[in-house]
């Protein structure tokens, strides 16, 4: 997305320069270069991260009750070399999460259900809910404790989907595991869906202060705007009716 | 990396423009564009990934010896407001990889020992190898099977420190875990010191495919040139250092 509005501003800076219109072309390529700096040295993405993240900067002490769920977020899947579907690199974070807060969980001798939330979004052929839960299982989840949502494909859909299968359980304390950068907008999904979640998160996005662009703060300003989008969409629909009710019939 | 060679290219455009050369400067802006479009979109990224990681696509068969290392060569680190110096986002893959190695060795009922390679290369406040250590242990790594290196800090380093913890634990099978794309590089430095590894990969960085450019794909090309750099002076080091090259020359005395 950055680097989208970048290219158009250099392109119209350097074609209104060819039609003459020097001052304006002039404007476009000054903006270009202030965008590039402002992000490529780290503002800009420290900006959107701190507000994004710092709500969910500590992990919160948790009081267990009797009836926890553990919420994880599927964040892809790629088929390796051979043949079998694993977690992608960002999945990794939340799934150690919610492993660590299971364990923590079992240990305090409360009912413990880990939820994985995740269809085939990637087209690997295989859900993302069955392939993380087969790493939590080898590192020593019980099956029995696992509720598997295989569904899903972006996170309107996890909260859309989870909600039921919660409800079932009569989970009495939801823990939403997921990227600190991806909490806000998760728990606003659950929280329409009729969920109270206790967000946990899972990872940290650090920018790259430099005096000398660096690609990274590009990548880490179009994850942060995509959340920002996401959220925006959210309230302008909501204000459209267009959201989906949770109260509406035929919906969980 | 990147972004230095359009910054030279767009700059280049824009003398080329005072000049009064408009061609040329229209050269550089259309080759700038042309070259975020060819890594953003996901090629040059394909590329340079491809061949490199490809030795490490597949994981080895595990067939263990009755005594194991298992290094994790850590990642970056972070330093959130109000929480302890955590495991950097490329790090967590390399701590699920080794706890499900050291699953699979215990339910083969053999003995492993996972050694934590890095040093504070981070300024996180605390030596890398104790807070991928607590990750560990969170997810249930006995204490007594971790042994800490918190010197190095760099990768040559990591298997330059890594002799004596290994002579230590005198494991008869070396297992060296992290990233495919940092695998040869690190395979290397411990070839170097002499230290027979067998690389088990974390993760299989991927580029995504894309119409329009994406900032991904840039830093993934940034993060792989690091590697092809990296491992281009680890080969000059190797030279410098190899056997019977002449000692260092020491340091002249004015310097």
């Amino acid at each position: 997305m950055s680097l989208d509005v970048l290219i158009v501003l250099v392109l119209l800076g350097v074609a209104m320069r060819a039609l003459k219109w020097r001052r304006t072309g002039g404007v476009a390529l000054g903006l270009a270069v202030l965008l590039f700096l402002a992000t490529g040295c780290g503002l800009l993405p420290a900006w959107l991260l701190r507000s994004l993240q710092g709500p969910y900067a500590r992990r919160p002490a948790i009081a267990w009750a009797p009836r926890n769920a553990i919420v994880l977020l599927g964040a892809g899947a790629q088929r390796a070399a051979d043949g079998t579907v694993e977690p992608g690199e960002p999945a990794h974070s939340r799934i150690n999460e919610a492993l660590a807060l299971y364990r923590e969980c079992k240990a305090s001798g409360m009912g413990c259900r880990l939820e994985v939330s995740g269809g085939d979004a990637r087209h690997t052929g295989e859900p993302e809910a069955t392939v993380y839960a087969a790493v939590l299982e080898r590192m020593g989840v019980a099956a029995a404790d696992l509720l598997l949502e295989p569904r899903s494909m972006n996170t309107w859909q996890n909260a859309r989907f989870s909600a039921p299968l919660l409800h079932d359980y009569g989970a009495q304390r939801v823990l939403l595991v997921s990227s600190a950068t991806h909490l806000r907008r998760a728990s606003l999904y659950f929280a329409h869906f009729g969920i109270a979640t206790t967000p946990v998160r899972s990872d940290w996005l650090k920018e790259r202060m430099d005096w000398w662009p660096q690609s990274w703060n590009f990548a880490v300003t179009d994850l942060a705007l995509h959340e920002y989008v996401g959220v925006a969409r959210y309230h302008v629909y909501n204000a459209l009716g267009w959201n989906m009710q949770a109260t509406e019939p035929g919906a969980p | 990396m990147i972004l230095s060679l359009l910054i030279a290219l767009l700059a280049c455009a824009w003398l080329a423009g005072r000049a009064g050369w408009h061609r040329l400067r229209l050269a550089g802006v259309v080759s700038a564009v042309a070259v975020v479009f060819a890594i953003g979109c996901g090629p040059v990224p394909y590329l340079l990934l491809g061949g490199w990681q490809a030795p490490y696509a597949q994981r080895p068969a595990l067939d263990w010896a009755p005594s194991n290392a298992i290094v994790l060569l850590t990642a970056n680190a972070n330093n959130p407001p109000g929480d302890e110096p955590e495991p950097g986002p490329g790090g967590y893959v390399r701590v699920a990889e080794t706890m499900s190695l050291y699953n699979a060795c215990r339910a083969a009922g053999m003995h492993c020992t996972v050694l934590v390679s890095g040093g504070d290369a981070y300024a996180a406040g605390e030596p890398l190898a104790r807070v991928y250590g607590k990750a560990l242990a969170r997810l249930g790594l006995p204490a007594d099977d971790m042994v800490l290196e918190s010197r190095s800090r760099t990768t040559w380093q990591n298997a330059e420190f890594a002799r004596a913890p290994l002579a230590r634990i005198g494991a008869r099978r070396v297992w060296l875990v992290s990233s495919a794309l940092h695998l040869r590089r690190a395979e290397f430095a411990f070839r170097h010191f002499g230290i027979a590894v067998t690389p088990v990969r974390a993760d299989y960085a991927r580029n995504a495919w894309s119409l329009l450019p994406q900032a991904g794909n840039l830093s993934l090309t940034d993060h792989a040139l690091h590697e092809y750099a990296g491992m281009a002076l680890y080969r000059w080091y190797a030279w410098r250092h190899r056997a019977g090259a002449p000692p260092e020359a020491p340091a002249s005395p004015a310097g």
